[in-house]
């Protein structure tokens, strides 16, 4: 799996991954998203080129998100393909962080002017 | 240990011969490891002699393939074999390097191998038995399969990493009464396998505070509210869990963060998924959980399993999901203790070569 971090203003950023998020790609990040979480006040996690989502990497985002949220800051899932959106469903992560199909919801959702 | 002992032992390593010694790590089929030194001089392995190494295994022919050093690894050739010599799940034609800490495959039989300083060989071969410990310690708290009654109960579980994040239970609750789960920790391996354990033991001893074991969502509520996952360190997890009135042939039903149960039953034996929509325990603080249920037809066979089972990648790199397994459990012929098997078996040959993903849990009960 590839990510990239894109730094956004407000102490926000964008994550976007782009692959298969298995167990050996969760390793990789673990680190990047607990640096994230700690330090920006608004996250969206770009699943739209994400082909698989394994229960750890669910674990993450929701470490990450309870992390960000504890200190007051948002955190999006943007775009999931229909076949992550019904793991997000099953786990039920969307109880925890919603879920948005397009950049300008994704915006208004964590504080940004669209 | 302080830090400068630490250090200490680790200038003695650096002191001891730097000498990199080449592994093949053979599993026997009772699980244990053999750790096989390869020196500078090739080696054959084979079903029986000529070979070097001989492994009774039919799968692998007489003289199946040659192992040599290559540079600072290792290199396999095949060597006309009937199963072919697979590396990450292709099979070779031409002489192949190896990485260490990967598999390779002689037909389904797989061989690891490890470049390894001496030290590092014998902490491993110390973990190896830790492991091989705690792996007999999880089988242990394992219910035992379940051939007559009004419940009926077979399972077949295979940790991805010798021990991993799947637990199951059942059993009989009151004389009326039976009930049973199972749970997924995200994750696997050691740490996951220690909270499916602990929570594995809470259930088993019905040690949760306020909880009715004839009330699933009860014990789901229980659970979520003992294990916050607040930190990366807690467990998240799911679950699928019930109680079965005997007399009413009455399933009450709680899902968390799961995946459908699957229900068959005659005539038609058509797969009905069983859920209900709440999410992974642990996830959110005193949230209720939302039960179902259903009154179970006679013969009525309900399939739980992880989603090892149907996480997988196909040898030709398809990724499959939960609508490919449940095909797999409407083939089958009607209740059988050997289902879960039969199940394992299936998803095995559809997979690529090597260990599987994810842990792999499959329990089936039987409801006559």
């Amino acid at each position: 799996m590839q990510y990239k971090i894109v730094d956004g203003p407000a102490e926000t950023a964008i994550v976007v991954l782009d692959g298969k998020l298995d167990y050996s790609a969760a390793g990789q990040i673990e680190m990047p998203m607990s640096v994230l979480a700690g330090s920006k006040k608004g996250l969206i996690i770009d699943l739209s080129a994400l082909t698989f989502l394994a229960s750890i990497g669910i674990r993450h985002l929701v470490t990450a998100a309870k992390a960000i949220q504890r200190k007051g800051g948002r955190i999006v899932l943007l775009r999931p393909t229909a076949s992550i959106a019904e793991v997000l469903a099953t786990s039920g992560v969307t109880e925890l962080i919603p879920v948005v199909q397009s950049d300008i919801e994704a915006r208004t959702a964590i504080g940004l002017a669209g | 240990m302080t830090t400068q002992s630490t250090r200490a032992i680790r200038l003695d390593r650096t002191t001891e011969a730097v000498e990199a010694r080449h592994f093949l790590i053979l599993t026997e089929p009772s699980g244990a490891r053999r750790w096989l030194v390869v020196g500078q001089a090739a080696l054959t392995i084979g079903r029986s002699e000529p070979a070097d190494i001989v492994v009774a295994d039919d799968v692998i022919s007489r003289v199946h393939c040659r192992i040599e050093p290559h540079g600072d690894s290792l290199q396999v050739t095949d060597l006309g074999s009937t199963n072919g010599t697979f590396v990450d799940g292709r099979r070779i034609a031409d002489p192949t390097p190896l990485k260490s800490g990967t598999q390779f495959h002689l037909g389904d039989r797989a061989f690891g191998y490890e470049r390894r300083l001496r030290g590092e060989q014998e902490d491993a071969e110390t973990l190896e038995r830790d492991l091989e410990s705690a792996s007999r310690y999880v089988q242990m708290l394992l219910p035992q399969p379940v051939g007559d009654g009004p419940v009926r109960a077979a399972w077949h579980f295979v940790p991805c990493a010798r021990v991993g994040g799947d637990a199951f239970g059942y059993g009989p609750i009151d004389a009326g009464t039976w009930g049973g789960f199972i749970l997924d920790v995200t994750g696997h391996g050691a740490a996951a396998a220690l909270h499916a354990v602990s929570i594995l033991n809470l259930i088993g001893r019905k040690a949760l505070p306020g909880a009715d074991p004839r009330n699933p969502a009860a014990v789901v509520a229980a659970l979520n509210d003992m294990f916050p996952a607040d930190s990366a360190e807690l467990p998240l997890f799911s679950m699928w869990a019930f109680s079965y009135d005997i007399a009413a042939r009455r399933l009450r039903y709680c899902s968390a963060g799961h995946h459908p149960a699957i229900l068959v039953a005659p005539p038609d034996r058509q797969p009905k998924p069983l859920n209900t929509a709440n999410p992974l325990v642990g996830m959110i603080a005193g949230r209720a959980f939302a039960a179902d249920e259903i009154v179970l037809p006679p013969a009525a066979t309900l399939y739980l399993f992880s989603d090892g089972v149907f996480e997988i990648e196909t040898a030709d790199n398809r990724q499959l999901a939960l609508q490919d397994f449940i095909p797999m459990i409407a083939k089958g012929a009607g209740p059988s203790r050997s289902e879960p098997q039969r199940l394992y078996r299936e998803v095995r040959a559809l997979a690529r070569q090597g260990p599987l993903a994810d842990d792999l849990c499959i329990v089936t009960l039987e409801f006559p």
